[in-house]
């Protein structure tokens, strides 16, 4: 259910009946951009206050209660007291275990939940987890896009690594409804830039997308054909980005002063990281032809003297570097395609501007990328493309089809802490499977499904999405039970398992809700706090939502009778007939209580359902025919 | 067509005629132009009920496919669409050879964890091209097997289940194998 601003019907007569007001949201790691598509059909990135298209990926907790968000402020420049959240999305869907041992787990705090200790900052406000602090940046875009639009906004797709696993796919839902913004789809991000990307040139064939953000890379192999998209595997690491690579030049600058990184406090590291990623940039985006920059760096009143070169750079970015060139090469693998095959190759993100990745790209895909677009616009283009066509915006040939895939793999936790796979990486998505399962000793009466995510064959080293139990097995020796696990992914790539207990058909189903993150009531109960007549106003919402949904379905029905009337028997056409009139009155009727509403669009559904098979049937057989008597004989 | 896949005819469903033989080029061009036309994005504006029936018929396309792509899966599809049903999860080998074979291979899996890592990368690429000789010569045999089958003859069952659980077997070595190559990482 939507808990959006329902904009007044007066302000809403411009605009064209059905068409809805959505954007793009690219929730970066250092910046995050907002878009949406124009009259004119062509996507736009929407610019803040400042003209800029980009905001910081940054909340400034001030310890006099402010809070600014959007803003790029040093560390030197803070109030003593004062916290900015930098590349939250690095910590989003995280448990604190997950940064055992890491340099990071210092500086972050912990908070229990559910069972589980989710990872958390610490701000003069008070603990914070990385949705609330991620929703604090989509209330921000959503602002300045409302703002542009002059509407409330209907919704919007929302941009992720393909890499994330399913818990920070919930996690990032999770913000945008905190932030009170309707999720249309979260879309992969290398497959926003294909999309974006193939819409523009029109460029046809096998793709690479190398995305190499600020904290995330992915790479994703697609086929682009006309109004087809289809990604054919996707490969990368959530924890590899740029803010790797300016560590690593921090660690190697610090070294050459002789400064010992190591022990220093996590301020002066944080200055000295960006204090790295200045003179990166600068030697990047330097066009005079000199190869080296310098710079100074303060330290308790002793001044440190930076010299970074080109062949410096090259070097500490080498490994970082050969990194996303092997997991290139396992997706290609995955997607059973050739170097050799490969039309184009597409960056995306900031730190594909470095010299040493485009260098090194170029030489293992004897390839020159494409730059055409800007890296750090075109995810924001494509999902902005992608959110109007997911609301019926587009028609016919203006429109396309995309085809996503889940990255990881999904399975349960077997005999000995082994995975069974049970939907392998690379699934187009929406899809289902059922496997079936036994027990291992006699009378055994319960057994636990424990759901996990990811390529290793040992649960110790793959997600724990969720855990339950299937009880009352009915007594039987080992090995006669049967249980049939069903997972289901619908086209978010949001799964539900169900567990059947085959002999007396008892069921037990979970949708797997985020276990680290907040559950639907906690979200629920904040956004209802948030506002002193949100109860009534959610009613009033709920109710006009039914009727919007109830006109949407007796016109769809209708035009889609319009299109093949022959499939209704006379009996069946006055039966539907009768059922449309009586929706019609029910609609219109400003009167209509909600539960009236819902019976007849539940009615309406029930009737119309035999239809819609019948008309998919056919539409299937004649895709079949469509393609010639050769193709049929040889098979 | 109807949700329970076990009673489904997947080569019906993709307008292809029974054969071990699937060309997966092809195989995916089919897939791309039936879910151009029943996958859920399609019916975006549409009633709940074409929604429903969208999602399901999408599914069972996406789990047609991931049958007939796959040669285990599509020789045991084949099998049961006759009438038989493999089980080939409680399958035991008594295939002497293949058993010492099946020995060897663990061993030598066992032995990449122990090498350095270039002697590591050599290793593991020779079990891996070993194996994928082993397989193409089992997938040869299995093709002339199944065009018996077909034909009527019901005694090749036995070498038929035979051969599709080696198969099947390197299948999942080549995912331990590739578990070791990223734990190695």
């Amino acid at each position: 259910m939507s808990l959006l601003q329902i904009s007044e019907p007066e302000d809403n007569q411009a605009l064209k009946k059905d068409y809805k007001i959505v954007v793009g949201i690219d929730l970066g790691t250092t910046n995050s951009l907002v878009g949406t598509v124009s009259e004119g059909k062509n996507p736009v990135i929407i610019e803040g206050e400042d003209d800029s298209k980009m905001a910081p990926s940054a909340v400034l907790y001030r310890s006099d209660g402010s809070m600014e968000v959007g803003i790029n402020r040093r560390e030197e420049r803070l109030g003593p007291s004062d916290v900015i959240i930098k590349s939250v999305k690095r910590l989003i869907g995280k448990t604190y275990e997950d940064f055992n041992n890491s340099v990071k787990q210092r500086e972050l705090s912990k908070k229990v939940f559910s069972g589980k200790e989710i990872v958390c900052v610490e701000t003069p406000h008070g603990q914070k987890t990385p949705v609330e602090v991620s929703s604090e940046i989509l209330k921000h875009l959503k602002k300045i896009a409302e703002k542009k639009i002059g509407f409330g906004i209907d919704g919007a797709v929302i941009t992720v690594p393909a890499y994330f696993d399913d818990t920070q796919r919930q996690a990032t839902k999770d913000a945008a409804e905190l932030a009170q913004i309707r999720v249309i789809r979260l879309l992969n991000e290398p497959t926003a830039a294909a999309l974006a990307y193939g819409l523009e040139t029109k460029g046809k064939g096998y793709f690479l997308v190398y995305d190499l953000g600020g904290g995330t890379f992915d790479v994703s192999i697609l086929k682009l054909e006309e109004g087809l998209f289809s990604v054919m595997a996707t490969a990368g690491d959530t924890q590899l980005g740029g803010d790797d690579f300016d560590e690593a030049i921090a660690i190697s600058l610090s070294k050459k002063a002789g400064l010992d990184y190591k022990s220093l406090n996590i301020r002066d590291k944080k200055r000295l990281d960006e204090r790295a990623k200045e003179l990166k940039e600068e030697l990047t985006e330097n066009n005079d032809g000199s190869d080296e920059v310098t710079g100074t760096f303060q330290l308790e009143g002793t001044n440190f003297t930076f010299n970074l070169n080109k062949s410096l750079l090259a070097n500490v970015c080498k490994d970082l570097v050969e990194k996303t060139i092997k997991i290139s090469k396992d997706a290609l693998a995955d997607a059973k395609i050739e170097i050799s095959e490969l039309n184009e190759i597409i960056l995306v993100g900031g730190s594909t501007r470095l010299a040493s990745v485009r260098e090194t790209i170029t030489k293992v895909f004897n390839k020159v990328p494409k730059t055409d677009l800007n890296p750090d616009e075109i995810v924001c283009l494509g999902a902005s493309l992608q959110a109007d066509s997911l609301v019926g915006n587009r028609e016919g040939k203006d429109n396309w089809l995309l085809l996503d895939v889940i990255p990881l793999s999904l399975g349960i936790e077997t005999m000995g802490g082994l995975v069974e796979k049970i939907i392998p990486r690379n699934s187009s998505i929406p899809c289902s499977e059922t496997k079936e399962f036994t027990t291992f000793k006699d009378g055994q009466s319960g057994m636990m499904i424990h759901v996990v995510q990811g390529e290793r064959e040992l649960v110790e080293n793959c997600r724990s999405l969720a855990k339950f139990e299937l009880s009352d097995i009915p007594p039987m020796v080992a090995g006669k039970a049967r249980v049939a696990v069903s997972f289901n992914l619908d086209a978010d790539g949001v799964l539900s398992v169900e567990a059947k207990e085959m002999t007396l058909g008892k069921k037990q189903k979970v949708s797997i809700n985020p276990s680290i993150g907040l559950t639907e009531k906690d979200v629920q109960q904040i956004i209802l706090s948030s506002h002193e007549n949100a109860a009534e106003d959610v009613k009033r919402r709920a109710l006009e939502e039914s009727r919007v949904e109830l006109t949407r379905c007796v016109e769809a029905f209708e035009s889609a009778l319009k299109d093949g009337p022959d499939i209704l028997s006379v009996e069946e056409s006055k039966t539907v007939s009768r059922c449309l009139e009586n929706a019609k009155i029910i609609f219109t009727d400003k009167g209509s209580s909600r539960k009236k509403i819902e019976d007849s669009l539940k009615e309406l559904n029930l009737i119309s359902e035999p239809f819609a098979e019948r008309r998919m049937n056919a539409a299937i057989q004649k895709a079949l025919k469509g393609r010639g008597v050769d193709d049929v004989s040889t098979g | 067509m109807t949700s329970e896949g076990s009673s489904q005819d997947f080569f019906a469903l993709f307008g292809l005629q029974r054969s071990f033989v699937v060309d997966e080029h092809r195989l995916n061009s089919l897939r791309e132009k039936l879910l151009s036309e029943t996958h859920p994005d399609r019916f975006v504006s549409s009633t709940e009920s074409q929604k429903k029936v969208a999602l399901k018929y999408t599914k069972i396309i996406n789990l047609g496919f991931s049958v007939l792509v796959d040669p285990v899966k599509r020789g045991v599809h084949l099998c049961h669409l006759s009438g038989i049903d493999l089980d080939l999860d409680n399958f035991r080998f008594t295939d002497q050879i293949f058993l010492e074979k099946q020995l060897e291979i663990r061993e030598e899996i066992e032995e990449v964890k122990e090498k350095n890592i270039e002697g590591r990368d050599v290793l593991i690429s020779s079990i891996e091209k070993n194996l994928a000789s082993t397989f193409e010569g089992f997938l040869l045999s299995l093709r002339e097997k199944f065009q018996i089958f077909l034909d009527g003859n019901m005694e090749v069952v036995n070498d038929l289940k035979n051969s599709l659980a080696i198969i099947s077997f390197i299948q999942k070595v080549f995912v331990e194998i590739d578990d070791l190559k990223r734990s190695l990482n």
